[in-house]
């Protein structure tokens, strides 16, 4: 009974041996193990899934690869994605149970597309792609601070030490290139990356880039300041020599093999990831139309990283935190994404990766209806967790509407909330995943990225 | 709050576990036959309620019981959740779903609101005339809430005494028997057909002993010594074998060695690293300041106690009491180095809530004595182990009665004895360092705060007519800022609408009464007001402020208030000295005009310097009540988080030194109880508001017994500590045997070595745990006995290697591999990757650079410039951690983790590829003597495997190796270093060398101190040399790196 996961999505095989035959490790195809821990309560499936080659998820599903775009410090749902048109008269007006004064949103919004999605005059260029979105406007969390709320956003869990959704992830599905990490975060908290008490192979591989900064640099120690590459070839090569007359001498085991052909994918990976993250490689055309701005660089960067098998790209997109000057401060924050997002909805598609990317952005918390004092220039917003919105386009979400509502100022959920288990629900179904089943044995209990909350947002799947 | 989404709940319920339901199955009560009608009223009229609104939650089925509950089942409902049954059969008052469904009481509404909408009238009608039925439902699969509390659960092996197993006698092959721990592991293969596998070489097995025990492999010449002893004694064994008698020769030889190494000052430094995964150890709180990490102060005494308690092999029952209680040791002395073992309890992440620190210390203490998950039951019982939440209460009191005193205790270092102690020379430049940072910073706050004084003074009257008014968040308020001009400068006002609240206020109270004078009358009412006021004896006016408003004959409350701003005006020169004079030390102040002290105490109280010169202090008195009244919290906080400290009080800069100079004391991070102690209340579903019973302080039921008393001596840690270091408790000695059999062999017996409950995998070797636990504690709990017990077994002599056992190598119809391809039953050793300790530590080692120091302050041993000092000094960062802690499986310091992944990435493998260490290695061990005194490529291949390897090269080896280097050479015969890039190189130096120069100033160490590291944003940096990148690898270097790259280097056979 102990052994007995239930019905939960780990993949079988006999034994080790089984399993490592199965997949042909004698080849040295693969197999990235980890050999020895508790979390092996049963081998065969902690063995299975303990490596990086890609897996089927078990359910139907469109979505192969993720970019979150982590729009960190609270992005204000109603100047961007919730439409508050009657709150134009409130203005000044003070609200019960809330400080200072209405604050009507200063920015127009436009039906857009052929589906007529309400969006927010500072993304003309998101309009653009309206019919490929879907924004969901009752989102909702009841820690408005930055910090753990971030936590939350990126772990499911506001305070303890739990996995990132992008290492439950790559736990789930594997990663299609083994010559490149699985899961690449492009800066950000290390909450966002954290593989916690999975095993470290599922961490967000941490990166230095910035538009301009060379390429070989981006990941710590990709390449060697002491020698050439083809001195370096030669190096391995002895290695290997080394590694094989070890092996014959030893014994014959999967664990040598396996970090036999590390090397080789080390070695791999020194170009691969160089190239993947060599964006001047672009045309002069999908340059323009990401932008050369930060922002528009590490979201080509993203879709060079998922054209090329990897699994989770988290963007670190943040600066949301508008206290104060909300009018200006927004439509800058805004402009700077708009472009690079669109672009990148449209890259994908024209490329016919939209389907199985899914490209989720949003923050942590929402903002208040209200600004302390009185609506002029320098009218802001608080945090507020009791309503926000994100939006998602691609891999299998419901193009060109939203979801859930909140009420006339935007201050609760008024119909179909969605709480951020809910959210990681949807994402992981999204993916081929029922949450409740995608689970990680650790002391003694079975974790999984939703704990025991989430449901599916099942009408945002197409 | 919704309380199906309190995310402040750690570890809550477990759920989507088909198979725990399972569990409980066999303690449902019998349900009773049902009326028929009553059935087809419950499937038509109630269940379609159920399925569409409740068992999303609340479903045996689906694997869901929040809060406890399961509604899928008669049964279920009946026995209700954390808050009592759901139905009361013809009871509907009583019945919680009804009052749930009702919605009335906002802590129990149900369906919650995000669910949707409330059930309809008729629904409810429905439920309530069901339950008038009787609550008729058809006969479930049983179904009550899932819990550990079942004599089942306590029936679990774990929580059975030790018991005593006879060693086996009736054995396949007692010859092979070394000693006890033989038989009982031959005793399990024989059941099963298998047979042990022979002995390895001595090379491996001396390799396997060195890092086992030190953390370091052996040098070649204790190899050539070890083996030559080894293969003679081996041979006389065999020959004893064959006479079909047990040998004895190899034992001898090998106790030698197991002895040298036990007594190895590196030992201590390899276990504690254990016993710090267990003690999830850091030198980080885990909370962060504006962005800024923060540290402690000296985690690092703690983490030298337990390298010096294994050291000297510290009775394990003693480690325990130190651990948990050593303040409440007898004949401690004031500087008792014991004291330092508190670290356990506090060197733990830290949570603003402390409720969260509590719960993070019950884990680590639970998990790390007793193997047992007492933190599940925060909110509710144990769903698998028999532990109800008012045992988790229980523990919650005792942790919830400690405190840690204001300036921590200076204590002995017993690793920084003798040569190591810092010397006089040292002492004196800290002491020096620190008194600068206090007199030139700590001013600094006293300069802040008269600077904050001064403009609030300055423009007291719109400020406190706004915060009157409900401060600059409401209309009025924000109205009033704006009418005198005050812009958006909103900080200096804002927090003060709390301090208008007071009539009684010294201060601003007469302001706070004369608001309610309606201003109609207000000319007429305020001038008696005013009088009467001053006059009143028994709410003193500050005479300063008396002074200004006497005679007054005010118009309007402005006009008040703008008297009170002349008021400040004439006084700020005396108000100025003051601020001055408490800057002193030594000067409270108190020889002071009481009225100008007031009036220079207000809106930011003044402390004494004394109270915030360290750190730990200042952080006290900025968030404590005692320092300030919440409204005034605030300022204080901003002080500390705006950066502030940075350009005044320096507190990050004390800091600093304590966590980097070698003469500063070292302190231990104790706590103590408080001084009354208090019994916690159970909060129902782990939530603070919602009180259960009073849970006295006392040991868990399941194993202290039905008749346990409650622990009456302070907090009553000392008798936890007592409770779990007792030779009856049937988990200590079993946890910790586990753990040392787990460190030798790969994998231990109990295959989770912090969860010995319900949920772990049935024991391997259960008599062999017993018998292990019962010899450790008759051996007096001493671990260094238990080593050698372990190590001097045949079984551990094995060859790693499956394909040398006896049944393999004759292909015999029993198939090891078959029976136990997971080598369960230790057929054969374990092939096992070095640590990353022992990884970073080999390098340095075979380098010729390591620093053998024991003990002292943590170092960076992640970045460049590198450290030499051995991996345990390492500073950890919790919640950072580094790219190579993390990319080697570095355990998890948020929670006790006693088991270390070990997983193959590619990132490692660039690691020893491109990292500036492994070529630093590389090189450094071309620059040791015996490679640059060889005299020919042969001898030089030679010396680099008896280094790297510590075995000398076959011809082959040493062929490949020579063309290997023949082969680079025709690499880089040209230098790959363009001029341009040396030009790089070169002005890259020259702004390190000038970096350098610059923080030699600033650290001003006088000649004889050398410090090894700095603080620099927020990150401990060595103060070193980078690798130098100027000379690329030559043929030799790359060569050595080669083989620092290889299998070889990294596994243990």
């Amino acid at each position: 009974m102990k052994d007995s996961n239930c019905g939960n999505y780990v993949p079988t095989a006999n034994s080790r041996r089984d399993f490592l035959r199965q997949t042909g490790l004698g080849m040295g195809t693969l197999a990235f193990g980890t050999m020895v821990s508790e979390y092996m309560v049963s081998d065969a499936h902690a063995e299975v899934m303990a490596n990086l080659k890609p897996r089927k998820a078990p359910l139907a599903a469109k979505a192969k690869h993720v970019i979150h775009i982590f729009a960190g410090g609270a992005p204000s749902h109603l100047d961007t994605f919730d439409p508050k048109p009657k709150m134009k008269e409130l203005a000044d007006m003070s609200a019960s149970g809330m400080n200072g004064v209405l604050f009507p949103t200063p920015f127009e919004f436009k039906k857009s597309g052929k589906s007529g999605l309400e969006i927010s005059e500072i993304f003309p260029k998101l309009q653009g792609v309206a019919d490929e979105m879907c924004v969901i406007r009752s989102l909702h969390q009841d820690l408005p601070a930055h910090g753990p709320a971030a936590k939350l956003m990126h772990t499911g869990s506001a305070i303890l030490s739990k996995p990132s959704l992008g290492a439950w992830v790559l736990y789930g599905l594997g990663t299609e290139s083994q010559d490149l990490p699985g899961f690449v975060s492009l800066g950000g908290s290390s909450d966002a990356r954290a593989s916690a008490f999975l095993p470290s192979l599922f961490q967000g591989a941490s990166t230095s880039f910035r538009p301009g900064a060379p390429a070989n640099k981006i990941i710590a120690n990709l390449q060697s300041e002491f020698t050439t590459q083809d001195a370096q070839r030669k190096q391995l090569d002895l290695v290997r020599q080394l590694n094989e007359r070890h092996m014959q001498t030893v014994q014959k085991d999967e664990q040598l093999e396996a970090r036999i052909e590390s090397f080789e994918l080390a070695f791999r990976m020194q170009t691969a990831a160089t190239d993947a993250f060599d964006i001047s490689k672009e045309s002069e055309k999908t340059r323009e139309m990401y932008g050369k701005s930060d922002l528009g660089a590490k979201l080509l960067c993203a879709r060079r990283l998922v054209e090329r098998g990897v699994r989770f790209v988290q963007v670190d997109a943040g600066g949301w935190d508008h206290h104060t000057n909300l009018f200006t401060a927004i439509a800058g924050k805004a402009e700077a994404i708009d472009g690079p997002a669109a672009a990148l909805i449209a890259d994908l598609k024209q490329r016919g990766l939209l389907d199985q990317t899914l490209i989720i952005w949003g923050g942590e918390f929402g903002r208040t209806p209200t600004t302390a004092g009185r609506v002029n220039a320098a009218s802001g917003r608080d945090h507020h967790g009791k309503a926000f919105c994100c939006w998602m386009a691609g891999g299998g979400v419901k193009g060109g509407m939203h979801y859930g509502e909140t009420d006339e100022i935007g201050s609760q959920v008024a119909a179909d909330g969605v709480d951020v288990h809910d959210l990681h629900a949807t994402i992981l179904r999204l993916l081929g995943f029922d949450h409740t089943k995608l689970t990680f044995r650790y002391n003694g209990r079975d974790f999984r990225l939703t704990d025991n909350f989430g449901k599916v947002v099942d009408k945002v799947i197409a | 709050m919704n309380r199906h989404q309190n995310m402040l709940r750690l570890l809550p319920v477990i759920a989507a576990l088909g198979s725990t339901a399972m569990l409980c199955a066999a303690d449902a009560p019998a349900e009773p036959k049902m009326d028929p009608a009553g059935l087809e009223f419950f499937e038509k009229n109630i269940r379609p309620i159920f399925t569409e609104r409740c068992y999303e939650c609340h479903s045996k089925e689906k694997g869901v019981s929040k809060g406890g509950l399961i509604m899928d089942s008669r049964a279920g409902m009946l026995a209700g959740g954390d808050l009592g049954p759901a139905v009361v059969p013809g009871d509907i008052k009583k019945s919680m779903l009804i009052v749930a469904v009702h919605q009335t009481d906002p802590d129990l509404s149900m369906p919650p609101r995000k669910a949707g909408a409330k059930l309809s009238t008729t629904q409810i009608a429905a439920l309530e005339q069901w339950i008038k039925m009787g609550a008729p439902a058809p006969a479930g699969a049983g179904g009550a809430k899932l819990t550990g509390l079942s004599d089942k659960a306590r029936s679990h092996w774990a929580f059975q005494p030790v018991r005593e197993f006879a060693v086996p006698t009736k054995l396949s092959n007692a010859a092979w028997c070394q000693n006890e721990v033989d038989a009982f592991l031959l005793a399990k293969l024989d059941e099963k057909g298998l047979k042990p596998s022979p002995a390895t070489d001595g090379e491996s097995l001396l390799r396997r002993l060195s890092y086992d025990l030190i953390g370091l492999p052996p040098t070649s010449v204790e190899v050539d010594a070890f083996s030559r002893d080894y293969d003679a004694a081996l041979a006389m064994d065999n020959m004893a074998a064959r006479k079909g008698q047990a040998g004895r020769s190899v034992n001898a030889v090998v106790e030698r060695t197991v002895d040298r190494l036990l007594a190895s000052p590196h030992y201590g430094e390899r276990w504690a690293r254990h016993w710090l995964d267990t003690a999830r150890y850091s030198d980080t709180k885990g909370l962060k300041r504006n962005g800024t990490i923060e540290t402690f102060d000296a985690s690092w005494t703690y983490r030298d106690y337990v390298i010096d308690a294994f050291n000297t092999d510290k009775p394990y029952d003693q480690f325990i009491i130190e651990q948990l209680a050593a303040d409440r040791l007898p004949d401690l002395a004031k500087d008792d180095a014991r004291l330092a073992a508190l670290g356990f309890i506090t060197v733990g992440k830290r949570f603003q809530n402390n409720d969260d620190t509590i719960d993070e210390r019950i884990d680590a203490t639970t998990k790390g004595f007793l193997g047992l998950t007492v933190s599940c039951s925060r909110c509710h019982d144990h769903k698998f182990d028999p532990i109800p939440a008012a045992d988790y209460y229980s523990l919650h009191g005792i942790f919830a009665s400690i405190i840690e005193p204001q300036q921590n205790p200076v204590v002995r270092d017993p690793l920084l004895v003798g040569k190591n102690a810092p010397t006089n020379a040292y002492r004196a430049d800290y002491e020096k360092k620190l008194a600068e940072l206090i007199n030139t910073t700590a001013g600094g706050y006293y300069k802040h705060l008269a600077g904050m004084q001064a403009a609030y003074h300055r423009e007291f009257a719109p400020r406190a007519l706004s915060a009157l008014s409900g401060g600059f968040r409401s209309t009025a308020g924000f109205d009033i800022l704006k009418k005198f001009d005050m812009g958006d400068s909103r900080e200096l006002g804002t927090s003060f609408a709390g301090s208008m609240n007071r009539p009684d206020h010294p201060i601003t109270g007469l302001l706070v009464r004369l608001k309610k004078v309606s201003p109609d009358n207000f000319e007429k009412q305020a001038p008696a007001i005013i009088e009467a006021a001053l006059a009143d004896k028994k709410i003193p006016v500050n005479p300063l402020v008396a002074d200004g408003l006497r005679g007054l004959k005010p118009k309007s409350l402005e006009e008040v208030a703008f008297a009170y701003q002349a008021m400040f005006k004439k006084n700020r020169d005396k108000i100025v000295a003051h601020i001055q004079l408490r800057s002193q030390p030594g000067r409270k102040g108190d020889k002071d005009d009481p009225s100008v002290a007031q009036l220079a105490a207000f809106p930011w109280p003044l402390p004494n310097i004394e109270d915030i010169s360290t750190v730990s202090l200042l952080e006290r008195a900025t968030t404590s009540r005692d320092f300030c009244e919440s409204w005034q919290l605030p300022i204080a906080a901003t002080f500390v988080n705006n950066n502030m400290p940075a350009k005044y009080f320096k507190f990050s800069d004390i800091n600093a030194l304590d966590i980097t100079h070698p003469g500063g004391p070292g302190t231990a991070m104790v706590v103590t109880d408080v001084e009354k102690p208090r019994d916690s209340y159970v909060y129902i579903r782990g939530d603070r508001n919602k009180r259960g019973p009073v849970a006295p302080r006392q040991f868990l039921e399941v194993l202290a017994g039905p008749d346990r008393l409650p622990f009456y001596e302070g907090s009553g840690r000392r008798e936890l500590a007592l409770a779990i270091a007792s030779r009856t408790n049937p988990l200590t000695a079993r946890v910790l045997v586990n753990r040392l059999w787990m460190h030798h062999f790969g994998v231990g017996i109990v295959t989770s070595p912090d969860d010995f409950g319900n949920m772990s995998e049935a024991p391997s070797h259960p008599e062999l745990l017993d018998w292990m636990a019962t010899t450790f504690v008759e051996g007096g709990w001493s671990i260094k006995k238990m080593h050698k017990k372990i190590l001097l077994s045949a079984a551990y002599r094995q060859s790693a290697n499956p394909n040398t056992n006896p049944l393999v190598v004759q292909k015999a119809s029993v198939d090891p591999m078959k029976i136990d391809a997971a080598n369960k039953l230790l057929w054969h050793a374990n092939l096992r990757r070095l640590d990353f300790e022992s990884i970073r530590d080999s390098m340095l080692l075979l380098s010729g650079k390591l620093d053998r120091a024991l003990g002292g302050r943590a170092v960076n041993i992640s970045d460049e410039p590198y450290s030499y000092r051995r991996t345990i000094y390492g500073f950890i960062d919790r919640d950072k951690l580094s790219e190579f802690q993390s990319q080697f499986d570095f355990a998890d310091p948020n929670m006790a983790n006693s088991t270390r992944g070990s997983t193959i990435v590619p990132q490692q493998a660039l690691f020893f590829m491109n990292n500036p260490l492994a070529v630093e290695v590389a090189r450094n061990v071309n620059a040791r003597p015996e490679m640059t005194k060889a005299s020919s490529d042969d001898e030089r291949v030679t010396q680099l495997y008896r280094i790297m390897y510590q075995r000398s090269p076959t011809v082959q080896e040493r062929q490949i190796a020579r063309e290997f280097v023949a082969r680079i050479a025709g690499y880089i015969d040209e230098p790959p270093v363009s001029p341009k890039a040396d030009k790089v190189a070169k002005a890259r130096a020259d702004k390190a060398a000038k970096a350098k120069a610059a923080a030699a100033v600033a650290t001003k160490a006088s000649p004889e101190v050398k410090i090894e590291t700095s603080v620099q944003g927020g990150k401990i940096v060595n103060n070193a040399e980078k690798v130098d990148r100027k000379v690329p690898s030559n043929p030799w270097v790359m060569l050595a790196q080669s083989m620092v790259c290889s299998n070889e280097f990294v596994y243990l056979n």
